[in-house]
């Protein structure tokens, strides 16, 4: 099987043009090119912003072709070069790098002549680069913006040294977050946190900043293509969500015609961040048009994997591609042949050999133009000028909060939920963070971040809401019926009317929308003044108090913020719950077995909502919780990836994320909590209200007033199967709280 | 209930679950084939992967040659049943003899991040077998990053060995705040490091001094002293971090010892001088 398919792949291989004598330039009227010169090194995945080579070093190739003259502008030994951007007037180019002898990545500018900008700037003429960043932290992919200032991503806090840098989602890395600068280094701007990575930014000629971004909450974990303005505010998203995907991760994505974009699509790991040339149109050249609903995509190079399996020979893989002016079809390449995935390379103690290359898109054709033998050549850059985009003025400036102003026009109007008028009584914010802040472990059975319900703010009677919350903090909305649960719908968007995505916003920033993931090309437009710009009003969410601050130890409906099973969840269940699902096998108690059929070790569970310890041993994943939190959010999770064998008749009972389809809540039918608090009036009214319609069982009557939950304990068990079903919160947290 | 598993799987979009599909002949195929990225890529991919096949796969990882690897090691034996044991073994490295021991152990308590490890780590850090190993016991305590290890920190300042004095000057940076405060470290206790013989020991604790001011912690004494740095410290990486905290602390005591160092001979210097300038108050 394997051969024909070598053969298949070997005879549609694109052609690589012939040798000349080299001085056939294929980039027309390009003078010439810059490019960076580094010794391979492993890069880490899409995101790793600090790796893939040593030794580096800024060259210009003059004029652009096998016989062009090569200089090497920065003349480095061992230091590092791992990205750059020209000036709009080509004159100058600013690039990230490690200096020979410094351990961190920082911005540096040289102009194309070799010459010292900064010096020019005080009056000396002088030869190499300058450095206009500095200290403990990295600040990687600059790219120039419009009236004199640089947008780079550092992993730098914005919130000061009280607590780390948010770290990724598998707590492996510092995250890097969007920062501006003045072109002299002064008047750092840092810009509000993502919960993971942001990386590889371009400016699209329209004068916004697009960029990847990594993406998780619950189960999605992607890297995608996100815009924001140049002041930082006003983040969307740009392609790669709604399912309009075709890879996992789209990276260094550069435009060459209004709303259409170069981009690289790849697996997240395993391929030197490298992968298959994608076209990708934004939804038109005007602006007001463009969505992710509207976006598509065009495979230019589809027999490059869009996974991490190996390229086959004459196939390889594209690390980076940059649009040639004046031609839409042939691209500047960053390009290696063969099997570019890491594994394979390194069993023949071997690595991609990258080098610069002409693609076109009309021929299928690859055109060399600079690949020296142990070393990469990478991200080329046409030295032409190209138009300076506008300065933009931030789309929308709350007043009166230090905070950022969150708001909607109308909460109805969705393109992704299935939404009825009325039905939403309330929005959900809740706050996102990471083990930054201390948990050694995960903080459940699920995939979910940690979170603390920050507040939930009403609906107004024509679907509009605002809330000031704290500034540079990821938040995500979720509307609430009237029982205080996360909203059941239906639509693209799921069964849950909360967005899969993080917001953000900045101090004194308007996050307005229309509605709830409305259709993005319908106009907000709202006037300067407008009251929904106006903090006044608006409940204050925290706005300014500290991070670390920010938890309950009270868990009444209007107190709670996490929610620590052992402290928040489970004295309820000790307390009205127990004494039926005690770990009795019986009818209240049902009794499972798990097999791991690989390793044949076997957990054997039954029922019981105790507050007993108990610990997960099949397999090498041991987890000890209260037996409540086995019982309702595992062990299953614990397994989701295992070949296993069940006997007995385990639920799923918290449906990490949607209480509305938790088996637990339906069964436990919550009242109505608003617009006051009915227990007559139940969620799901065709289903009964346990533990009532039990009976008496084991000489305990379900309908004794005693087993009954209150609203508020209601309530916790919703706010728990709605924000993930986790273990632990800032509540909880072993250590303390700092 | 595995058939439903196992449709979900199917059914979800490939591309929202990179971090899926770990196996134990994945994690054995990438460590047989040494790459770094390919190990901490399958670790990462089997983050919920439960599985008593991978352990001895992993187990020996924590003492492979790429530190990438030793942290991702640490971090998946710490989801799994063995991370007490796993715990026990680094601690009982640190009282032993073996200093590439006792460093790997520094790197995968790191990635572990159990507060509880750091009583072990202040003993060793106190005397360190070697350099090495004190840096990475140094760099443990700050990545557990619990307030609770300040005096471990500002203790080792004052090792004999200069890499273990740069690393907690740096690991100082990453602790996290007391309630209340602003950020952990502060100046008086890296003053005195200014002086230190080494330029690396020297860069860090002014890098430390910079993230205190641009924080909002207590600099006190210190524009005066980051100065004369600036000016006159043999070492230009030195001058240039001088010049690049002075900036962080807005103080407009710096302005001259910066105006001087936008003449200095490294032209580095000069332009992060430059940019200090510019944000001073």
């Amino acid at each position: 099987m394997r051969k024909p398919l070598i053969t298949l792949a070997l005879a549609a291989a694109l052609p690589i043009a012939g040798c000349d004598n080299g001085q056939t330039n294929v980039l027309g009227g390009v003078p010439a090119i810059a490019y960076i010169s580094r010794t391979p090194a492993d890069t880490g995945n899409v995101f790793d912003y600090t790796g893939g080579g040593t030794d580096g070093n800024l060259f210009t190739l003059t004029p652009p072709t096998a016989s062009g003259v090569k200089k090497n502008l920065t003349n480095w030994a061992g230091g590092d070069v791992n990205a750059l951007d020209l000036s709009f007037d080509a004159r100058e180019l600013v690039f990230s790098g490690k200096a020979p002898g410094e351990e961190r990545y920082h911005i540096f500018r040289i102009n194309v002549d070799g010459t010292n900008p900064c010096d020019a700037a005080q009056g000396k003429v002088t030869v190499g680069p300058c450095q206009v960043t500095m200290g403990p932290n990295d600040e990687v992919y600059p790219i120039y913006l419009p009236a004199g200032r640089i947008f780079y991503v550092t992993n730098r806090n914005v919130e000061g040294g009280a607590v780390p840098q948010f770290m990724d989602e598998y707590e492996r890395a510092t995250t890097a977050q969007a920062a501006t600068m003045k072109l002299d280094g002064s008047d750092q701007i840092l810009g509000p946190r993502n919960v993971s990575h942001r990386v590889a930014p371009t400016l699209l000629s329209d004068g916004r900043i697009l960029m990847t971004e990594w993406r998780h909450l619950g189960d999605v974990n992607e890297g995608d293509l996100t815009i924001m303005q140049q002041d930082l505010t006003g983040v969307r998203e740009g392609f790669g969500r709604e399912s309009k995907g075709v890879a996992n991760s789209y990276l260094r994505a550069r435009e060459y015609a209004p709303g259409q974009l170069v981009v690289i699509g790849t697996s997240r790991d395993r391929t030197y961040q490298a992968g298959k040339i994608l076209r990708v149109n934004l939804g038109g050249s005007d602006i007001t048009q463009q969505s992710e609903a509207r976006s598509s995509a065009e495979d230019l190079t589809p027999l490059v994997p869009a996974d991490r399996t190996p390229s086959f020979k004459d196939v390889g893989r594209y690390y980076d591609v940059a649009p040639v002016p004046g031609n839409s079809d042939r691209f500047l390449t960053t390009w290696a042949d063969g099997a570019v995935e890491t594994e394979v390379l390194s069993m023949a103690k071997s690595h991609p050999d990258f080098g610069i290359y002409v693609f076109d898109a009309k021929s299928n054709t690859r055109y060399p133009i600079v690949n020296q033998p142990d070393s990469w050549e990478q991200s080329p850059l046409a030295i032409v000028p190209r138009n300076e985009p506008p300065t933009l003025t931030p789309l929308f400036a709350a007043t009166g909060t230090t905070g950022t102003l969150i708001g909607a026009i109308n909460v109805y109007d969705s393109t992704m939920f299935n939404v009825t008028p009325g039905s939403a009584i309330k929005v959900r914010v809740s706050e996102g963070f990471s083990s930054e802040e201390g948990f050694p472990g995960d903080f459940g059975l699920t995939e979910f971040d940690g979170q603390a319900r920050l507040g939930e703010v009403p609906i107004n009677a024509d679907g509009s809401f605002k809330a000031q919350i704290p500034a540079n903090t990821p938040v995500r909305l979720q509307l609430i019926d009237k029982f205080g649960m996360a909203l059941a719908t239906s639509g693209a968007g799921g069964d849950t009317a909360a967005e899969p995505v993080w917001i953000q916003g900045r101090s004194g920033e308007a996050r307005v929308c229309g509605g709830c993931h409305e259709d993005r090309v319908k106009p907000i437009a709202l006037a300067p003044g407008s009251s929904i710009l106006q903090a006044s009003g608006s409940p204050d969410l925290f706005t300014n108090i500290a991070r670390q601050e920010r938890r309950s130890d009270v868990f009444t409906y209007d107190k709670i913020m996490g929610v620590p099973w052992d402290k928040a969840v489970q004295p309820i269940l000790s307390a009205k719950c127990a004494v039926c699902h005690d770990g009795t096998a019986g009818a209240a108690n049902p009794s499972y077995t798990i097999t791991d059929v690989t390793d044949m070790t076997m957990f054997s569970f039954t029922f019981d909502l105790s507050a007993k310890p108990v610990t997960i041993d099949a397999g090498d994943r041991m987890y000890t919780y209260t037996a409540s939190y086995i019982a309702l959010l595992g062990p299953q999770m614990a397994f989701r990836e295992k070949q296993i064998m069940i006997t007995g008749d385990p639920k799923m009972y918290v449906t990490p994320g949607a209480a509305h389809s938790s088996v637990v809540v339906q069964m436990l039918n919550p009242p109505q909590r608003f617009p006051n608090v009915d227990m007559n009036v139940r969620a799901f009214p065709s289903k009964p209200v346990h533990p009532a319609e039990v009976g008496v069982y084991n000489g305990h009557d379900g309908a004794d007033a005693a087993y009954q939950l209150t609203a508020d304990e209601y309530y916790t068990l919703i706010l728990s199967s709605d924000s993930g079903g986790q273990y632990y919160a800032r509540e909880n947290k072993m250590g303390g709280p700092y | 209930m595995r058939t439903a598993i196992v449709m979900m799987a199917l059914l979800a979009p490939l591309s929202a679950f990179a971090g899926r599909g770990g196996s134990t002949v994945a994690i054995k195929a990438a460590a047989q084939s040494g790459s770094a990225d390919a190990i901490v890529a399958e670790l990462e991919r089997a983050e919920f992967l439960a599985c008593l096949s991978c352990i001895d796969a992993v187990l020996p990882l924590v003492d492979h040659e790429s530190a990438r690897v030793r942290d991702a090691a640490g971090w998946w034996l710490g989801r799994r049943g063995v991370r007490s044991q796993v715990i026990s073994t680094m601690q009982a490295r640190l009282a032993g003899g073996d200093p590439v021991a006792a460093r790997n152990a520094g790197d995968v308590l790191a990635a572990m991040r159990d507060y509880t490890t750091l009583p072990a780590l202040t003993t060793y850090l106190s005397q360190p077998l070697d350099e090495e190993s004190g840096v990475s016991v140094a760099r443990a305590v700050g990545i557990i990053g619990h307030p609770s290890a300040v005096a471990t920190l500002q203790g080792a300042l004052a090792s004999p060995l200069s890499g273990v004095r740069a690393q907690a000057a740096a690991s100082l940076r990453q602790l996290r705040a007391p309630a209340g405060k602003k950020v952990a470290a502060s100046a008086p206790a890296l003053l005195p490091l200014l002086g230190d013989s080494d330029a690396g020991v020297r860069r860090e604790a002014i890098m430390t001094l910079g993230f205190v001011g641009q924080s909002g912690g207590d600099v006190s004494g210190a524009v005066a002293a980051l100065s004369a740095v600036a000016t006159g410290d043999a070492s230009p990486g030195v001058r240039k971090a001088a010049a690049w905290a002075l900036g962080e602390m807005k103080d407009g005591a710096a302005r001259p010892a910066l105006q001087a160092a936008q003449s200095d001979s490294d032209p580095l210097v000069r332009s992060i001088a430059t940019a200090a300038l510019a944000n001073l108050r």
